[in-house]
């Protein structure tokens, strides 16, 4: 396809804080440990960044890659690079040399920001010698708009297919890929999110998912389609954030599962009433018996169960509390959208039948970056009318509803005994086990058998004895093993890895 | 042991950390993050000294650090109990 009138989209700096400093200049937009800034001041330190990036030479297209935690610093560094016309690239300061060192490669980034600790490089990696080095503490974020003037030019139009972000995932592939989301998808994302959640101007949304992993960098944008407040918690502050949630009256908390496991055990020592009226959650999904705590600790909360993929950011959110109706649905699609369960060949089956989910609509990303076969595998041309369907990899159902089941990645289905199953079934029968908290199966592979892992206060045995009242004999699996604690990613998603060395070690010790 | 700190609190990082529960695992200066000290760990830890010593740490005083090692962790436990006596 050729294109010969490059057309020009709105610059995603501008459809989130250019119209939310406009709107509501003196609200504030964003506050840290440290302190807080309006959306004017917000828009201030954006031009400051987009400044510097110009005096450093940076052209627009090129990456700027940001490895800092989750601080105001970070929202300047966002919205200026878009301002610029450069690529943000965040990236977990959790993330180990092993993947770091492959991102850094992929990205190959203009400009690195690091936090001064890592000024001269990371986890034993060099930074780039084609990369500038800005350290986040000693960049200037000081307005260069004259004091009270929110205004100055809006940030310009883009060509619709610049990239705003590439956020890197690490999948099925050994090394992590990023997901080129150009700056129409991301706005329309948000906004058709930002329609379903309805977080409002007196909203402040306690973020302590990290700003580099999707889920809490997107709590940036929702915010200011809102004019409410991002309050940005950091790991360092766990033992914290339910007094940091109270003194500054949070109403929306997303979360992952170990944060909510960390919220109800911060209720047991304080148990003070909150402001919450919301908790959302998106990642990894928070069990039946981890909603029920969270219902009983934060009894004002409602609990917003929803599904996605950084492909296309949100497939599908549940309505509020709509999981009492239809337990273990993650929502209907987004506005504007369509989700779809197809059989290996691509169609549509009807409700009620297990397939992979598909995705169409505006919010699908650009494929990923740098990878044209992974790119066509998930990507593909619709018959017909030309438009993108996204084959996600992950298996489930709709209702006659249109409310989607997610059942597991395409890894987590597998037949045993000529049955097919899914990891997530089994995983949910375990929880349904009184006394059992968390539960992780990893499928059979190369000869070994599946093997349950869980935590609570029942033995093994208990708990397979109880898990084959409720499965068929071919779902209950032969080994459990009960642990403290589910390892974790630091996404919060379960650590299927170490799960695996773990059960390694095991076997080395016998 | 009872120069650095008393048993109740040797106890509780055990039952906290079983990997450090080997002979000579805990030092006044062993980093607890490396040793499996997640925040969850933390929360957990941190209800258990509460009960145990009947005391509430104020959220001021659980600055980033302060679980670094056993020895800040104790520093802090012994502060709190002090101005909780003196306060009596």
């Amino acid at each position: 396809m050729t294109t010969y009138v490059t057309s020009r989209v709105e610059n995603a700096a501008d459809v989130f804080l250019g119209r939310a400093a406009a709107a509501a200049p003196d609200a504030p937009a964003v506050r840290d440990r440290e302190g807080v800034w309006t959306y004017a001041r917000l828009d201030a330190a954006a031009r400051a960044f987009a400044e510097r990036l110009t005096q450093l030479g940076v052209r627009p297209g090129e990456r700027v890659l940001a490895r800092t935690g989750s601080t105001r610093a970070f929202l300047a560094m966002l919205y200026g690079t878009w301002r610029h016309g450069a690529v943000f690239v965040p990236v977990s300061p959790a993330m180990r040399a092993f993947h770091l060192k492959s991102v850094l490669a992929d990205a190959d980034p203009a400009v690195v920001v690091v936090t001064a600790a890592e000024r001269d490089g990371a986890e034993g990696l060099p930074w780039p010698a084609g990369a500038q080095v800005l350290v986040a503490e000693e960049t200037d974020f000081t307005p260069v708009a004259p004091a009270g003037l929110p205004g100055g030019s809006p940030a310009p139009p883009v060509p619709h297919d610049r990239l705003a972000l590439l956020i890197y995932t690490s999948g099925s592939t050994a090394a992590p890929k990023a997901v080129a989301c150009p700056h129409a998808p991301v706005a329309f994302a948000a906004r058709a999110i930002a329609a379903r959640l309805r977080y409002g101007p007196g909203d402040v949304v306690l973020t302590a998912v990290p700003l580099s992993f999707d889920y809490g960098l997107y709590q940036a944008l929702l915010c200011a389609l809102a004019g409410a407040e991002l309050l940005l918690s950091d790991a360092d502050g766990h033992a914290r954030l339910l007094g940091f949630a109270h003194e500054h009256g949070a109403t929306v908390v997303p979360l992952v599962p170990s944060l909510g496991e960390l919220l109800v055990r911060l209720a047991q020592r304080d148990r003070r009433p909150t402001k919450i009226r919301m908790f959302t959650n998106t990642g990894a999904a928070l069990n039946p018996p981890l909603i029920a705590s969270l219902r009983d600790r934060f009894p004002g909360a409602r609990v917003v169960p929803m599904f996605g993929t950084t492909e296309c950011k949100r497939i599908t959110v549940l309505e509020p509390d709509g999981d009492l109706a239809r337990p273990g649905s993650v929502g209907t699609a987004l506005p504007g959208t369509e989700v779809l369960v197809v059989d290996e060949e691509g169609r549509p089956l009807p409700p009620g039948e297990t397939g992979e989910i598909a995705v169409r609509g505006p919010h699908i990303m650009a494929g990923y970056w740098n990878a044209p076969e992974p790119t066509a595998l998930r990507f593909r041309a619709a018959e017909g009318d030309g438009g993108l369907t996204l084959h996600t990899g992950d298996y489930g159902r709709l209702d006659a509803d249109g409310h989607l089941y997610f059942q597991g990645r395409r890894d987590d289905l597998f037949k045993r005994r000529g049955l097919r199953m899914s990891a997530v079934e089994i995983e949910a029968a375990a929880l349904d086990v009184d006394g059992v908290e968390a539960a992780s199966l990893l499928v059979p592979e190369d000869g070994r058998d599946m093997v349950l892992f869980t935590v609570g206060t029942l033995t093994a045995d208990e708990t397979l004895a109880r898990l084959a009242e409720r499965l068929e004999q071919a779902k209950v699996p032969e080994t459990c093993h009960v642990l403290p604690a589910l390892p974790l990613t630091a996404n919060g998603k379960t650590d299927r890895k170490q799960l695996k060395t773990y059960l390694e070690n095991a076997h080395d010790g016998r | 042991m009872s120069d650095r700190w008393d048993a109740t609190y040797e106890e509780l990082l055990r039952e906290a950390l079983p990997r450090l529960a080997r002979p000579g695992g805990i030092e006044p200066g062993t980093r607890l993050k490396a040793a499996g000290l997640d925040s969850l760990a933390m929360v957990e830890l941190l209800i258990r000294i509460e009960g145990a010593y009947g005391i509430g740490i104020p959220d001021d005083d659980l600055a980033p650090g302060v679980f670094d090692t056993p020895a800040t962790l104790w520093e802090l436990i012994r502060t709190v109990r002090e101005r909780e006596a003196a306060a009596r």
